[in-house]
């Protein structure tokens, strides 16, 4: 047994030595930090502990509330849509194309571009002479606004951005899924005459529940943690309309040079996500089918 | 039934279009980059879009590389090329080498305290990578590691391949391994000769989503490298577009000199990649 | 599997070839073991000046086994991060360049500057010889951590042409109001063609308008009362907010804030392109000479700012800038001690050439003046540049309060922001920012 033990400890070593240098040692580290008011240019060992005041504070720091808020509105809106949209699409591919493979790349393309290369590409389509204004125009949309320039559209046009790039994901992984649906409930539906829309409501959402349920919570983790897109496109701007709560956290520990509180911030964040998850974790049993 | 099969065709043809034109949309970004990379800096902000330039101008790609006699200002770009690629490949195979032998012990071995073990893993996977990003720092200026050790350190291991590999080898039947425990082998060549070799696929797959999340990690180089001789892509990028605002068929040409490898590496693995994601996600 | 072997040894090979890259990664210093070569960060292009700078010196000093390498950061949140990153962890900066007060005093408290007290009492090197009683402004709690080489004088830079052709003089003192209305005489043309009277170049910094404009009424610390309280809701600071939104909204007589932003526009895209005829700085000197990347054929003048209203010119906007520091940490503090004190007193004049003009009074102005226009001698107006770039005046506001800095110049942006485009009025948006910013200094 205890051989057996070994050889078990030492397999996963150098895993457990990463995890715990990298992951579990940092961990502990930013808790202890996120309850002093630790500025980094001060050198390490000069803090004070101020208990639970950053935790406090942050409530009535318009920047931190009103990037929680932004966060919250950007994943509402980004989650539903990429999966509904990639759901519609994967399906439709699947059914109804020819050349699916290669439609399928299409659009898995943005997913596997660099961040930073297509932050900066869709900076140029949202200008006045790039594709994205001129597309709306053709649509008749007569001088539609300065996207990234507007307090009201600059998140939006971030958001638009973020689906484009993660819906290829999930068509990916919503196909694998579809092509191990079973062939005979679709055969008897359609023996009982449904047509392809009550399928696709009644068996085909059903059936693939479970990769939605896995779709949400991923989706939702990544874009609560949205940055680089804010940082390179609009910093946060016009005003703070589009700061989000990671952008944020990145500004006051090293602009702010504010370590303590910007540790707290992230203990907020990873407690709404570890919130959300559970919250869905439950909830998954009142519509999710295995 | 005849008449039915020609309107199921029909209706595929519809779709195809109507879908196809959806992914030349989803792509037409690319497409814009290309296109405004090879042109002339004034020419960018013409209107109409002019799709396809009458002319050829290679010297924006020559500049962004520091090629010839136009290229004033050298923006280290081969050099952020060959760092994202080493801190890529050096992590890549680190984690896949440390999440296989993790995974197939997770899987595979009995040993005290494996379960409890396994749920730490998980649960670790949910913390977000901000809440590790300041201490991190502190503890690389504290102990002096700098560079690109600052990313290779912490990304030998990584909790989603351990994980990844975990499920693979979880549905590969016990027998196999009984079978060499028969044979007398040690659980290492166990490992080596039965296990890997099944499971390169696998390994395969991980290396593939290592290599990406590494060549387009933003947020920790941003913090951890300090100067140009570390960059790697992405901040050559950033740094780029703070060195050059106003050239935009520059700007372009660098956004797509970052891109193309990406996209070669991905057709050419997209198989196994894809297999990779899915594993994550339908297996988890 | 054929892919996955191919795969495999491609991936093996590259790890082999690489491997020994990264051990050997960190042992890229000292080659020769007589030379000590300095590091030396500044946020200046190398090509602007400081190569040629540094050149000169290792060329000067090779027989003393002193050599300079120049590193540039960008100077901006995430450049300044890098810097402190290098300072902190101890070695790759020797010396470096801190360009505000408020990062310096930063630096200073946070020991990643030295106190150059005892180098400069034993040289003899006292500040206050070479650049007055104002290099005192530059101490931190009293003492000296760096040593300030430039003359931070700006002023409106203006296409001489279009001046000379809408008959209007080139001004020597003007009033906001007067200034607005320049700029609404020399905008004309519509769409594509349009030419605006003036470019603020919001898109890079909004806080420009206060070390500007206000500094010249209101003083050094154009953001501050106190220590404890904003200045945003002061008539002056008002006055310049208003200036600007009524310019870009009201006037139409510069581009808008979200034209600015949205299009990326530069200093050099529009000024030098003909598309303005005023912009805010004449840190683009080098631009100006660069006909190659921005060709033009119009003369460059100078103006003073404009100030609040008549008589209300109390200083004359400037001060040192280009504030060499020694990282406590270096292993070369003698040697990087004499560089900073040839490049201060006799190295800067390649760095001139790129518009960057000396603070020692160790310079002949006649000489500093012919470096300056160096290149440029049909493009820049060599009076004007004299009397508003290069002659030094003798009373600057110098800023003395950095309380939260980053916070407080964060919260007038986005407040700024949020009035040019249109949101709040600039009284409103004003008042929501002292608010918001004494909340912050209250602390």
């Amino acid at each position: 047994m205890l051989k057996s033990n070994l050889t078990g400890y030492a397999f996963i070593l150098p895993n457990i030595i990463g995890v715990v240098l990298f992951t579990l040692v940092p961990m502990l580290y930013s808790l202890f930090v996120s309850f002093t008011d630790w500025d980094y240019t001060k050198g390490f060992g000069n803090y004070n502990f101020i208990g639970i005041k950053n935790f406090i504070d942050m409530w009535s720091d318009e920047w931190f509330t009103t990037s929680l808020l932004n966060t919250i509105f950007f994943s509402v809106v980004v989650v539903p849509a990429t999966i509904i949209l990639a759901l519609v699409i994967a399906v439709i591919i699947d059914r109804y194309c020819f050349a699916k493979l290669p439609i399928r790349l299409m659009m898995f393309m943005p997913y596997i571009s660099n961040v930073v290369a297509v932050a900066i590409v869709w900076v140029m389509m949202y200008s006045p002479w790039g594709p994205f204004t001129q597309l709306m125009e053709t649509f008749g949309w007569k001088e539609p606004p300065q996207w990234l320039g507007d307090p009201t559209w600059a998140l939006p046009a971030i958001m638009l951005m973020t689906i484009w790039s993660n819906v290829g994901y999930a068509i990916m992984i919503y196909t694998s899924s579809i092509q191990g649906l079973p062939k005979d409930a679709y055969e008897a539906a359609e023996i009982d005459g449904a047509n392809a829309l009550q399928q696709f409501r009644y068996l085909t959402i059903n059936f693939l529940s479970p990769t939605t349920f896995f779709l949400v919570i991923t989706t939702f983790i990544t874009s609560f943690q949205v940055f680089a897109p804010i940082q390179i496109m609009t910093r946060g701007g016009p005003g703070s309309s589009s700061n989000v709560l990671v952008y944020y956290i990145y500004t006051s520990a090293f602009s702010f040079y504010k370590m303590g509180y910007a540790s707290a911030m992230s203990w907020i964040l990873f407690i709404i996500l570890f919130a959300i998850t559970m919250v869905q974790w439950h909830g998954q049993k009142k519509w999710v089918s295995y | 039934m005849i008449k039915d099969r020609t309107r199921r065709q029909i209706i595929r043809i519809i779709f195809t279009v109507i879908i196809g034109l959806f992914a030349l949309t989803m792509i037409t970004p690319f497409l814009w980059m290309l296109s405004a990379s090879m042109k002339r800096a004034l020419d960018v902000m013409k209107l109409p879009i002019d799709w396809i330039p009458d002319y050829f101008y290679p010297d924006n790609y020559m500049k962004v590389w520091h090629i010839g006699d136009k290229a004033v200002r050298d923006y280290h770009f081969g050099t952020a090329y060959f760092n994202s690629l080493k801190v890529a490949f050096i992590n890549l195979t680190g984690s896949v080498i440390t999440s296989t032998l993790a995974g197939y012990a997770f899987a595979k071995l009995k040993f005290k305290g494996r379960d409890v073990l396994f749920l730490i893993y998980l649960g670790t996977m949910m913390i977000p990578s901000q809440v590790t990003l300041i201490p991190k720092f502190a503890i690389f200026n504290a102990l002096g590691i700098k560079g690109h050790w600052t990313l290779i350190l912490p990304g030998l291991v990584t909790i989603t391949g351990t994980f990844l590999m975990r499920q693979y080898f979880m549905q590969i039947p016990n027998e196999l391994r009984e079978s060499g425990v028969v044979d007398g082998a040690s659980e290492f060549r166990i490992w080596w000769n039965i296990m890997v070799p099944i499971a390169k696929p696998s390994m395969a797959s991980l290396a593939m989503i290592v290599f990406l999340w590494n060549w387009n990690a933003y947020l920790e180089p941003l913090v951890f490298l300090s100067n140009w001789r570390q960059y790697t892509i992405p901040l050559a990028l950033t740094n780029f577009i703070e060195e050059s605002v106003t050239e935009y068929n520059l700007v372009m040409a660098a956004a797509s000199s970052a891109l193309i490898p990406a996209f070669i590496v991905f057709l050419l693995g997209q198989k196994f990649f894809i297999k990779g994601l899915v594993a994550g996600a339908v297996k988890g | 599997m054929k892919h996955f072997r191919i795969i495999a040894i491609a991936l093996l090979l590259l790890a082999i070839i690489t491997l020994p890259v990264v051990a050997g990664g960190a042992g890229e210093s000292a080659k020769d073991e007589d030379i000590v070569t300095l590091r030396f960060w500044g946020g200046v292009p190398p090509e602007a000046g400081p190569q040629a700078s540094v050149d000169l010196f290792n060329e000067q000093y090779a027989d003393k086994g002193i050599r300079v390498e120049y590193e540039r950061f960008v100077n901006d949140d995430t450049g300044n991060l890098k810097l402190e990153t290098n300072l902190l962890s101890g070695d790759g900066v020797d010396l470096y360049m801190t360009y505000t007060t408020d990062i310096l005093a930063k630096r200073a408290e946070g020991n990643m500057a030295l106190d150059l007290s005892e180098l400069i009492e034993r040289d003899g090197f006292d500040l206050t010889q070479y650049g007055g009683s104002l290099m005192e402004s530059y101490y931190i709690n009293g003492k000296p951590y760096c040593v300030p080489t430039k003359l931070d004088q700006y002023g409106i830079v203006l296409n001489k042409d279009m001046f000379d052709a809408a008959g209007i003089p080139i001004p020597t003192e003007w009033t906001f109001d007067e200034f607005r209305e320049v700029a609404k005489k020399l905008t004309h043309g519509e769409g594509q063609d349009k030419v605006y009277g003036m470019f603020w170049n919001s898109q890079q910094d909004l806080t420009y308008i206060l070390s500007y404009l206000v500094a010249q009424t209101n003083g050094g610390d154009p953001m501050y009362l106190s220590e404890t309280e904003s200045a945003f809701t002061d008539p002056v600071v008002l006055a310049a907010v208003e200036l600007i939104y009524n310019m870009m909204n009201v006037d139409g007589s510069s581009p808008t804030h979200a034209d600015s932003v949205t299009q990326k526009l530069s200093q050099e895209g529009v000024f030098l392109a003909g598309k303005s005829a005023m912009t805010i700085g004449p840190w683009m000197v080098r631009s100006i000479k660069d006909l190659d990347n921005y060709p033009h054929d119009f003369v460059t003048a100078f103006a003073p700012y404009p100030v609040y209203a008549e008589g209300q010119r109390n200083f004359t906007q400037g001060g040192y800038g280009d504030m060499l520091c020694i990282n406590p940490k270096s292993e070369h503090i003698e040697e990087a001690w004499e560089f900073i004190k040839w490049y201060a007193t006799e190295g800067m004049l390649p760095v001139v050439e790129g518009g960057r003009v000396p603070c020692f009074n160790t310079y002949d102005p006649a000489e500093v003046t012919a470096a300056f226009l160096k290149g440029g001698e049909e493009l820049l107006d060599s009076e004007t540049t004299m009397t508003v770039l290069i002659n030094p005046a003798d009373n600057y506001a110098a800023p003395s309060i950095t309380n939260h800095s980053a916070e407080i110049k964060r919260v007038f942006t986005e407040e700024m922001e949020t009035i040019l485009l249109g949101d709040e009025t600039p009284a409103e948006g004003m008042a929501k920012a002292k608010e918001r910013a004494d909340a912050i200094l209250q602390q």
